[in-house]
């Protein structure tokens, strides 16, 4: 069920008359008819008045100024006001942003600057009803903090968000405030207002979102939750040139895992003076467990992973089969996934890999007769590939 | 840019699948080649042999390295716990026909080889050498010299036969289980014509003391028809068990431009090719069996058909025959690998037991 909580707002203070100077166009293919955006400014306009009481606000929409700063303040002067708002509405993907920036001409001081939202296309019919709350939110309080405040601009107040989720989602906000989606999809949580807060919400099976939010009024609020996948796939760079693909299945979900891969070395980058490619007839296949240390939804997510690869040779006529100098080893693997998005993120390994070796010494001559490759440290039945990096993109499948 | 190059070599790789069947007896190095007066990887062709130590094994802790570099020619070390001892004793210039120019064994005492030359164009200076190493006053020298064959080596020369100038044209060693020594088998041409005999010699820490065994007496034969008129030069084995002899021949009048082997079983004519050996034989087996080494391809070969026939054939990659030798009682092949790691040579000493020779090919 929704709850509310109380808060306390500021008291006005000065009783000077604030004129505000609204100035709103688009961008070039912007989507709006000029008719458009004059509902637009109307509707902003109404919303500010009847949000601000007290404040005088005029509509510069279609006068062709240029919207620099400079004229805008002189536009505002000339109209008397002592604050301009600059709305630029652009419609793009579905949504409809409008960037505003305010600028208070008694402070000389540029108030806000921020693009507000709305998760839809506004038909002409819908313009001039669409509440304009975080904007009026934004006025408010810029004309709050500065010396210099509306009669009557409203104090701080108390706002409930509503938090439309899956059952049993967990929200967590700003100081640790908690609420749990009930059977009903419904959870809420109290705020003072306005302002700007962060949300969490986890479920298990779910990604983790992290969603913030501008709070001027009570608000209700749609979690689109993606259920968490128990596949992935890797594809990478074995020591910056040799191509890896990697599925992983979880069995415990968002945690622990288990990891089929193969590298081939078929092709590979060189990079010498002499080549950019290398061809060898082996695969390794890669079997690996491993577990993720944090959660999935921070900047760096790292984990570990353990397992075994086994060589394939693959050269009719000559060798095929798994490679007799050397069956494959073990590899041990820290890394971290970055990126917070559920979609797919880059990952960057340290993977340490030790190759068993049948025959002593044959395993490091097969790098020839050079001086040992840097890296590498041999002993009579294997060898320790010590400085061996991936680097490639995970999708969660 | 990749940390490193692949970890894969498929020659090597191939061979492994070879050596996985041999036994590793033990490494050797690393050995700083200067300090043997090798060149670098690409223009040497090095093989370690161990040591017999005597007591009817061989050890690893000492040996010989014999290097075949066509720039500087030829020469023997002696090296022990991995380190050269002595000047290295040179060899000659490598063979300008198809013969190996030399012959090396150790024999069955501490630190001593022996090494057989042949001269290519002048049988009658083809030669033995006994030479040995010691550690402790830091030499490897020999003490007799060179010694040519052709002297006075087997007993009571009969007409035709002039053994005072007779060609040692071919010599093999054949392991003995004897602890102490070995046997060598010696193939002579008269001095002017195509009359042939077969010797037998003991191979140990002691010089070759005339005279040795005739193994068909003392009769004299014509083998010209396949090893060449006043032939100088053949690869030639004899089978002390069925008293069989082998030659393996480069350009026989009787099978040009390639090799060919042949076999003959007394003192008269009775032999023939084996067509079905058709590479050049490196050594007789205790198995009655001819091993090839040809290309660095082993191979396998029935000599007992009719023809001969392979039984075998298996990568060798870089792995040098080293010979057959009793180890334990038990006839066993050896190998040596040089093994280049930057400037330093590595040798690892494989073995196999000579009746399985054949798996190699499985």
């Amino acid at each position: 069920m929704p709850f509310t909580v109380s808060a306390q707002t500021a008291e006005p203070s000065s009783g000077l008359q604030r004129s505000l100077l609204l100035y709103v166009d688009q961008q070039q293919k912007g989507g709006l008819t000029e008719n458009q955006l004059l509902v637009l400014s109307r509707s902003l306009l109404i919303s500010l008045q009847a949000g601000i009481p007290g404040i005088a606000v005029s509509d510069a929409a279609g006068s062709g100024q240029s919207a620099s700063p400079a004229a805008l303040s002189d536009l505002a002067l000339k109209a008397g006001a002592d604050f301009w708002l600059w709305a630029q509405v652009s419609v793009d993907a579905g949504k409809t942003q409008l960037h505003v920036r305010g600028f208070d001409i008694l402070a000389q001081e540029k108030k806000f600057d921020a693009t507000l939202t709305r998760e839809s296309l506004l038909s002409p019919l819908e313009l001039p009803f669409e509440k304009w709350d975080d904007l009026v939110s934004l006025v408010t309080s810029s004309l709050s903090s500065g010396e210099p405040q509306g009669q009557g601009t409203p104090g701080p107040q108390e706002v409930t968000l509503t938090v439309r989720a899956l059952p049993g989602t967990l929200i967590t906000g700003p100081g640790g405030a908690k609420a749990q989606a009930g059977k009903d999809g419904f959870a809420s949580l109290s705020f003072p207002a306005p302002g700007e807060y962060s949300l969490h919400a986890t479920l298990s099976g779910y990604y983790p979102l992290t969603r913030r939010f501008f709070l001027s009024d009570n608000r209700e609020v749609f979690l689109e939750q993606t259920p968490h996948s128990w596949w992935a796939l890797d594809a990478s760079l074995l020591e910056m040139g040799y191509p890896s693909f990697d599925v992983s299945r979880f069995i415990l979900l968002n945690s622990l895992y288990v990891k089929l891969g193969i590298t081939t070395y078929a092709v590979g980058l060189a990079f010498t003076d002499t080549q950019a490619f290398t061809s060898n007839p082996l695969t390794n296949l890669v079997l690996q467990t491993g577990i993720y240390l944090r959660p999935d939804d921070v900047l760096f997510r790292p984990y570990v992973n353990l397992g075994a690869f086994l060589r394939i040779v693959v050269a009719p006529g000559t060798l095929v089969g798994i490679d007799p100098l050397s069956w494959g080893g073990l590899q041990f693997s820290i890394g971290t996934e970055i990126g917070r998005s559920p979609r797919g993120r880059f990952f960057f390994e340290y993977q340490p890999m030790l190759y068993a070796a049948s025959v002593p010494g044959l395993f490091q001559a097969s790098f020839g007769s050079g001086n040992p490759p840097a890296g590498w440290s041999f002993s009579p039945k294997s060898a320790f590939n010590f400085l061996c990096f991936r680097v490639g993109y995970r999708w969660p499948l | 840019m990749t940390c490193s190059p692949p970890p894969f070599n498929l020659a090597i790789s191939n061979f492994a699948k070879t050596a996985k069947k041999l036994t590793f007896v033990g490494q050797v190095g690393p050995i700083n080649p200067g300090s043997l007066n090798l060149g670098s990887q690409g223009n040497e062709d090095v093989v370690f042999i161990p040591e017999k130590d005597g007591m009817g094994g061989i050890t690893t802790q000492s040996g010989f390295v014999l290097t075949m570099d066509p720039m500087s020619g030829q020469q023997i070390s002696f090296v022990s716990n991995n380190a050269g001892y002595g000047s290295p004793m040179p060899l000659g210039p490598l063979s300008t026909d198809s013969y190996p120019n030399f012959l090396v064994q150790s024999v069955k005492s501490t630190h001593n080889v022996i090494a057989f030359q042949f001269d290519d164009t002048t049988p009658t200076n083809n030669r033995y050498m006994l030479a040995t190493g010691n550690p402790g006053a830091g030499t490897f020298n020999s003490p007799g010299g060179w010694i040519v064959l052709n002297t006075n080596f087997i007993n009571a020369p009969v007409p035709p036969f002039f053994f005072t100038n007779a060609r040692v044209i071919g010599v093999s060693i054949y392991p003995d289980p004897n602890p102490a020594l070995d046997r060598s088998y010696w193939l002579f041409r008269d001095t002017g014509g195509n009359n042939y005999l077969e010797g037998e010699f003991d191979v140990s820490q002691n010089p070759i003391t005339p005279p040795g065994i005739a193994v068909r007496g003392l009769a004299t034969y014509d083998i010209s028809s396949f090893v060449g008129n006043l032939a100088k030069r053949v690869l030639y084995y004899f089978n002390p068990v069925t008293a069989r002899s082998y030659v393996s021949v480069w350009n026989s009048p009787a099978s040009p431009g390639v090799w060919s082997n042949w076999v003959w079983i007394d003192a008269v004519p009775t032999n023939g090719q084996l067509t079905g050996v058709d590479h050049r034989i490196d050594a007789l087996l205790t198995t009655g069996e001819l091993f090839s080494t040809e290309g660095n391809i082993g191979r396998v070969f029935d000599p007992t058909t009719p023809t001969g026939s392979l039984e075998a054939t298996f990568p060798l990659s870089d792995v040098r025959f080293i010979g057959e030798v009793y180890i334990g009682g038990t006839p066993t092949i050896l190998f040596s690998q040089a093994l280049w790691f930057g400037n330093q040579v590595t040798f690892n000493v494989y073995s196999i037991p000579t009746s399985q020779l054949k798996t190699l090919g499985q």
